[in-house]
């Protein structure tokens, strides 16, 4: 497979709001895990159900930040759309190349989001379902958040693209300094070189007498 | 035949036969007669060849019989010159090479009889280590007054302020990128049959840093076109301001671009200069390799700079005979001895035979 490098195929996808997603979903599930209390009643269901719904609610929070994010409005309960620009993204727990059969669905919401996509940026997600899957570790914490290109129809993975956490992009604009710009080089015949020289010539030793 | 009083140069002999890219024996073949007494014209073991043989010999090499006379005053010698060039390249196509760049250095030497070209201003530096050839490019940026900020986009002006000519007509192979050499007249070779205008203009940064750091030192060994290499990488993109630039943006291929067309540099030589000055890790660099090789980058990049400035002091000298000075371009040909296919191939213009040879044309037509 090709490096996949999504702000190509669907520019608003920068690995900056990228990052920014998936540093979220990271950090939501680390602090959830962090408060389960097997203990006090706390389940592995109740943990992804208080995932889902923290992870759910922190997009939706961050939607009132970011003016590049936004919340779909889907019919469905526990269809979590939201848009990256135009683009539309779910996400799910699980392995990048083994996405759940339901997340393989195009949800209504998508489905509308996607004719605006390509109205408005150009992009045509005909048949394209972007997801973005959380793999855990042991710990049961984010070990990488992978966005996975798949074809609608078929389920099949076409691309993936493991993003990286907490990348920043400069908020200091760069100094540009134009580039530098040479004149051609004069090229004075030799009778005009010497004229110049004798007038250079001249024109110093009037300054010496006037002195 | 008419040639001038002086004796039979076997240097010259040489020089012409180099430059039709013959061997002796290639040479004897074409004009009935033995290799052995090719060589011996050449080391002058034998002198004053018939004048059958001189003529032969003149029209086989292309010059006039009398361009085999007399002393030749500025031959480039193989300790003067440095190649960019891959390691397949044959010694003898750096022979023929170097003598089509004697030839070119010849017409130079003529037109500076009508010109007055710029005087050779090129700083003389040492470099044991990368601190010392990154202070040797600043040390020039500044010396020609470039600043050490801005991206340079007509590299063929900088090296024109500094006295050097630049020259596009030697190589006809894609085996050699260029070619420079010091001496009385100082010129850097352009081989613009690789399609890559980025490319042109590390190869002329390249060979400016032989001409800064390896004069009087034999180049063309791996050490020596390294340190040239990064001469020109440290001309071209200075470290401060391209690291600033290089991390205002996370890396990708699109940033590299972006540089790209910023700074007139090819993308492989951005994202070596980026590993170079620490800002890509050995994996990265690595694996940018690998993409680049995937893409087919390495045989011809996308995004290649379109407004590549062109040499101009050649040019404006051979376009000024007959105008800005009397003697003519057909005028200059015969004062070399060349024949005029030979003038084009050296200097890349046509010479119009019409206008010598009109008042000598006899109409057939009868009246």
């Amino acid at each position: 497979m090709d490096t996949f490098e999504p702000w190509v195929a669907y520019p608003p996808l920068t690995q900056v709001r990228l990052s920014t997603i998936a540093t979220m979903l990271r950090d939501v599930r680390r602090e959830t895990v962090d408060k389960h209390e097997s203990t006090d009643g706390d389940s592995e269901w109740s943990l992804g159900c208080r995932i889902y719904s923290r992870s759910c609610f922190a997009i939706t929070q961050a939607a009132a930040k970011y003016d590049w994010l936004r919340i779909l409005n889907e019919r469905e309960v526990l269809r979590f759309t939201f848009a990256i620009g135009n683009t539309p993204l779910r996400f799910y727990k699980g392995n990048a190349d083994d996405p759940p059969g339901k997340y393989m669905e195009t949800t209504f919401a998508e489905l509308n989001q996607q004719q605006l996509t390509l109205e408005i940026d150009g992009i045509s997600l005909r048949d394209v379902v972007l997801r973005l899957a959380v793999e855990t570790d042991e710990a049961r914490l984010a070990s990488s958040v992978i966005l996975v290109e798949m074809n609608g129809e078929s389920g099949s993975i076409t691309n993936t693209y493991d993003i990286p956490f907490n990348a920043e992009g400069s908020n200091v604009v760069p100094m540009v300094v134009p580039p530098v710009s040479l004149p051609p080089v004069g090229l004075p015949t030799t009778e005009e070189a010497e004229e110049a020289e004798k007038a250079e010539e001249e024109v110093g030793n009037r300054d010496v007498s006037s002195q | 035949m008419s040639v001038p009083s002086e004796s039979f140069s076997g240097v010259r002999l040489q020089l012409a036969r180099e430059f039709k890219g013959l061997t002796q024996k290639q040479l004897g073949d074409e004009v009935a007669a033995a290799h052995s007494l090719i060589s011996f014209y050449e080391s002058g073991k034998r002198k004053d060849p018939s004048h059958d043989l001189v003529e032969a010999l003149a029209i086989v090499l292309g010059f006039e019989p009398g361009f085999f006379y007399g002393r030749l005053e500025d031959v480039f010698l193989e300790g003067q010159c440095s190649f960019r060039h891959k390691r397949k390249a044959a010694e003898r196509l750096k022979d023929q090479i170097r003598a089509r760049a004697t030839l070119g250095g010849m017409v130079i030497a003529q037109l500076r009889k009508f010109f007055r070209f710029p005087n050779l201003n090129v700083p003389e530096l040492s470099a044991s280590n990368s601190e010392d050839i990154e202070r040797a490019a600043e040390h020039c940026r500044k010396h020609w007054g470039l600043g050490l900020d801005g991206p340079i986009l007509q590299m063929s002006r900088v090296v024109e302020h500094a006295g050097i000519v630049v020259l596009r007509n030697i190589i006809q192979s894609t085996d050699i990128d260029a070619f420079s050499r010091t001496g009385p007249t100082t010129v850097i070779f352009l081989n613009q049959k690789i399609p890559s205008t980025s490319r042109w203009t590390f190869d002329l940064a390249h060979e400016c840093g032989h001409l800064v750091l390896h004069r009087g030192i034999a180049t063309g060994s791996i050490e020596t076109e390294k340190v040239a290499d990064r001469f020109a990488s440290a001309f071209l993109m200075p470290r401060k301001a391209f690291s600033r630039e290089f991390t205002s943006a996370p890396w990708t291929f699109k940033h590299a671009f972006d540089l790209k067309k910023r700074w007139h540099a090819s993308a492989a030589a951005i994202v070596r200069r980026a590993y170079d000055l620490n800002l890509l890790s050995a994996v990265q660099y690595r694996r940018a390799f690998q993409y680049m090789s995937l893409k087919g980058w390495n045989r011809g990049e996308p995004y290649e700079p379109t407004n590549f400035q062109q040499p101009e002091l050649m040019d404006n000298a051979l376009n000024g005979l007959g105008t800005r000075v009397s003697i003519t371009r057909e005028a200059l040909c015969t004062e070399l001895y060349f024949k005029p296919e030979t003038f084009t191939e050296i200097t890349g213009l046509s010479i119009n035979l019409n206008q010598r040879t009109k008042a000598e044309v006899l109409s057939f037509r009868h009246s």
